[in-house]
């Protein structure tokens, strides 16, 4: 169907049917493959975002919601062609609660003016993702973001209060105590299960998100960093499991760790003369955030406890990299421009700390087999466990095909060496459905919630050909 | 209906490996980072269309796809890159420094080359090489003024003083009280090829501006579009006002005050896209050449930050009045905000005459301000 023909009956919203501009939705930061959208609709609210869905639930046409399109895991990728939501215009914050400790806002609402409307009140929220200028709340929430907030928290998820939902039969749920009527949004475990978490990460799969609640969070009075070299990955993962185990993140807003190429990368880009035998096989870097004194206690258990796992303060990399990258570049484009080749592929897995030396390995592996990219490996500090990110550098003129072969070898290695997909979109399709189990209860709520299958057609691996939930042709 | 719109080999050995690094990060569609001074990107986004295609991210797609081969209608290209402020907050809030707006213009460029240009564009080209100008020849002190500069100064006014001689003859009187020769250049009206470089006519542009008669002088230009047109084309004589004013205090040769007779009101100063640091655009400094004179003189606040690096338009720039007078006076409107009575003082005189034409607030460009409430001297003991 033409989207014109799609956008019959759908006029009073904004819609874009000309190429030139279908051309921006048709991929996000990944290497999963771009899909051609028919139609793009703008909603301003919850209602014509309801008039979408009906429009795609009677056609049986493909709806994909999207936000900032920062993301990196192909979720809002239309493969399936049809409909792209972009939720760009819903960007009121709806209420902002200081006593109740509550930020309601539509999810196209970016984080650089969620921050600058909390800053006045002293609050930010919990998770801000390293893509934030750009990045939306609605985004997050669908595509479980990580970055500042992972040390204390680990993911949007967990920051969330409650969500507004539109599902794909036009129903209009509210989750958290916001389900019953009046109360509004302030606590999530309230009455029964949690519903909230089903449309948490699942890119769209089971409802569209037209509304979200947000812890606050008070400011930090004070900000500091510390950088930590090991000698390698065996030594500092046991040291990131021994901060974990004693609560030593609760200060921390963002903590990451660097394999041993990538600290000599930045190090020798800087000081030319430095000799990279003398540089750390690995860095933990934190940026500490709290009460001036509390800061300065962890900043000194964090030494200690470095300390006692052959680990030492390593200053020139903070210098270097790491207090620019929190205080000044701050986002992770920066890395990509280092480089300065073509572009950055992300693959995000889940980890344990104890495993971090395995996914260091697994990287390597893959950087021996793959040896015409350059490969670098970071993990994200949660309050439990890792967020790794491997960045495959690669130029996407000429090599794109061999791109996703590597990325998709490099997810599967990542599984075998105990890892786990994050940020599923579409990036980890093949792996997620090797979770029988999981996968099974997935495609049956898919079926209750969206028995069309129009809801974001191959995310989390649902309403693939043979998946047995329905598909949107 | 789609047309294949090749692109020439210049523009893939230009721009190839801007189209190909491209991550697809948005930060040119849409992006608030208030520690940056950034608050939304685009002003056609925001004010003409938020489809995708008017924006940085949409230049660099769209050229991608052609070079591909995809058959893209032209004339919905050149509706979409026709329609660009060419502020250039694309490029300044690109992460990795690519560059959107010059792969616009070059867009613009080669839609030209193949007369696919939108109505309105064609018809304020058409009345450039006409009149010779952006407006009508009018009277202004160009015409009177045949002086060497000697130890004065020598200006270019360009075509932008036709339609309200205000500035330069404000400027005229102002050094003539100073006792500074001024010496009109190329009639001082003449357009120098900016406008029509603006408008997708780069080569025709690059014609006016060579047939200028330089001589060699150095000369102060008027307008920021002129004065970046210029430099763009290796003039390294052409100047600012405040390039040349900033040089005069430094070196003790001139000396400024506020008038002792005239109240100087409060005073906005609306940061410029036109001066953001981009790499064709040789004169930033002038950003704080302003808040540093103007702070001195204590007419405004001395801000920290970055001012001028995200500047969004005011409608002014990028032939928005002539394809998009609407959009462009929203432009106008949401630069100025509502309740804020002071006066403001752009840079431009260009902004200042739109932002004037648009909105009831009292708005002035920076020879006027100067002529206004200041006294320009020689300093006594300058050398």
């Amino acid at each position: 169907m033409s989207g014109t023909a799609l956008g019959h009956g759908l006029e009073s919203l904004t819609l874009f049917t000309d190429p030139v501009d279908l051309l921006a939705y048709r991929r996000d930061c990944s290497v999963v493959a771009p899909g051609e959208p028919e139609l793009v609709a703008r909603p301003r609210d919850a209602e014509e975002v309801a008039a979408v869905i009906a429009r795609a639930g009677r056609d049986r046409v493909p709806l994909y919601v999207r936000g900032g399109g920062s993301m990196y895991a192909g979720g809002v990728n239309p493969h399936a062609g049809g409909i792209v939501l972009d939720m760009a215009a819903m960007d009121r914050i709806l209420e902002l609660d200081l006593a109740r400790g509550i930020v309601v806002v539509e999810p196209g609402v970016r984080f650089g003016a969620l921050l600058e409307a909390l800053a006045p009140h002293g609050q930010t929220v919990g998770i801000v993702p390293l893509t934030g200028p750009t990045a939306t709340v609605g985004g997050a929430v669908s595509a479980h973001a990580l970055g500042s907030g992972s040390p204390r928290h680990q993911s949007m998820g967990d920051c969330v209060a409650g969500l507004e939902v539109l599902l794909a039969d036009g129903t209009r749920l509210r989750t958290g105590s916001a389900a019953c009527a009046g109360a509004g949004f302030f606590q999530r475990y309230c009455i029964g299960p949690d519903l909230t978490g089903i449309f948490l990460g699942a890119d769209a799969s089971f409802g569209v998100v037209t509304a979200v609640a947000l812890w606050l969070v008070p400011l930090p009075a004070v900000r500091d960093t510390l950088t930590l070299g090991f000698a390698g990955t065996a030594a500092a993962g046991d040291f990131v499991t021994a901060v974990q185990g004693r609560e030593l993140t609760r200060n921390v807003w963002y903590a990451a760790g660097y394999e041993g190429g990538t600290v000599r990368a930045r190090m020798t880009q800087a000081e030319p003369a430095c000799d990279p035998a003398t540089l750390p096989g690995f860095c933990v870097c934190f940026d500490l955030g709290g009460d001036a004194d509390a800061v300065a206690a962890d900043r000194a258990r964090l030494l200690e406890l470095a300390a006692a796992h052959g680990g030492a303060e390593y200053a020139p990399f903070d210098a270097v990299y790491f207090r620019r990258l929190r205080y000044d570049e701050s986002y992770w484009y920066s890395f990509a421009g280092y480089f300065s080749r073509s572009r950055c592929a992300i693959l995000m897995s889940s980890l344990p700390s104890d495993r971090l030396a395995g996914f260091i390995a697994a990287v390597d592996a893959q950087r021996a087999q793959w040896s015409d990219f350059m490969w670098g490996a970071a993990v994200v500090v949660c309050r439990r466990g890792l967020h790794g990110g491997v960045l495959v550098f690669y130029d996407e003129r000429r090599e794109w095909e061999t791109i996703t072969k590597a990325v998709d070898g490099a997810a599967d290695a990542l599984v075998a060496a105990g890892c786990v997909p994050y940020k599923s979109g579409k990036q980890w399709a093949a792996q997620v459905r090797e979770m029988h189990a999981y996968s099974s209860v997935l495609e049956r709520l898919k079926r209750a919630l969206d028995p069309a299958g129009v809801l974001a057609p191959g995310n989390l691996g649902l309403g693939h050909p043979g998946s047995g939930t329905g598909s949107a042709d | 209906m789609s047309r294949a719109l090749p692109l020439p080999a210049w523009f893939d050995e230009r721009f190839g490996a801007d189209l190909y690094h491209c991550a697809s990060c948005n930060y040119c569609v849409d992006a608030v980072w208030p520690e940056r001074g950034l608050h939304h990107v685009c002003a056609t986004l925001e004010h003409h269309s938020p489809a995708p295609g008017y924006s940085g991210r949409g230049f660099i797609d769209t050229a991608r796809a052609l070079l591909e081969g995809v058959a893209l209608d032209a004339g919905s290209v050149a509706e979409r890159v026709f329609t660009c402020t060419t502020c250039g907050n694309c490029e300044t809030s690109c992460p990795i420094g690519l560059r959107p707006a010059a792969i616009g213009g070059a867009l613009r460029e080669v839609l030209s080359a193949a007369d696919v240009v939108p109505a309105p564009v064609r018809a304020a080209r058409d009345r450039i090489v006409e009149r010779g100008g952006t407006s009508e020849p009018a009277a202004g002190p160009w015409q009177a003024a045949a002086a060497t500069p000697g130890d004065g100064v020598a200006i270019f006014a360009g075509c932008a003083a036709r339609a309200d001689g205000g500035a330069a003859t404000a400027l005229a009187g102002w050094l003539a009280a100073a006792g500074i020769a001024a010496a009109w250049q190329d009639d001082g009206a003449r357009c120098c090829g900016a406008a029509l470089a603006e408008l997708g006519a780069v080569r025709e542009a690059g014609a006016w501006r060579d047939g200028l008669n330089r001589g060699g002088v150095p000369r102060v230009v008027l307008g920021y579009e002129c004065l970046n047109h210029l430099r763009a084309g290796g003039d390294e004589n052409a100047s600012s006002l405040l390039a040349w004013l900033d040089d005069g205090l430094a070196g003790g040769r001139l000396a400024l005050a506020l008038r002792d007779d005239v109240a100087v009101p409060r005073v906005r100063l609306l940061e410029s896209c036109q001066l953001k640091p981009r790499p064709a655009r040789a004169l930033t400094d002038d950003e704080r050449r302003a808040r540093e004179l103007l702070g001195g003189l204590g007419v405004i606040d001395d801000a920290e930050g970055y001012p001028n690096r995200h500047a969004l338009c005011c409608g002014a720039a990028g032939g928005m009045p002539d394809v998009a007078p609407e959009s462009a006076s929203r432009m106008a409107a949401a630069r100025l905000g509502g309740d804020d009575d002071a006066l403001v003082l752009t840079l431009d005189g260009r902004c200042a005459a739109h932002l004037a034409r648009s909105s009831t607030h009292e708005v002035t460009d920076l020879a006027s301000f100067l002529a206004r409430y200041t006294r320009l001297s020689r300093a006594a003991t300058g050398s």
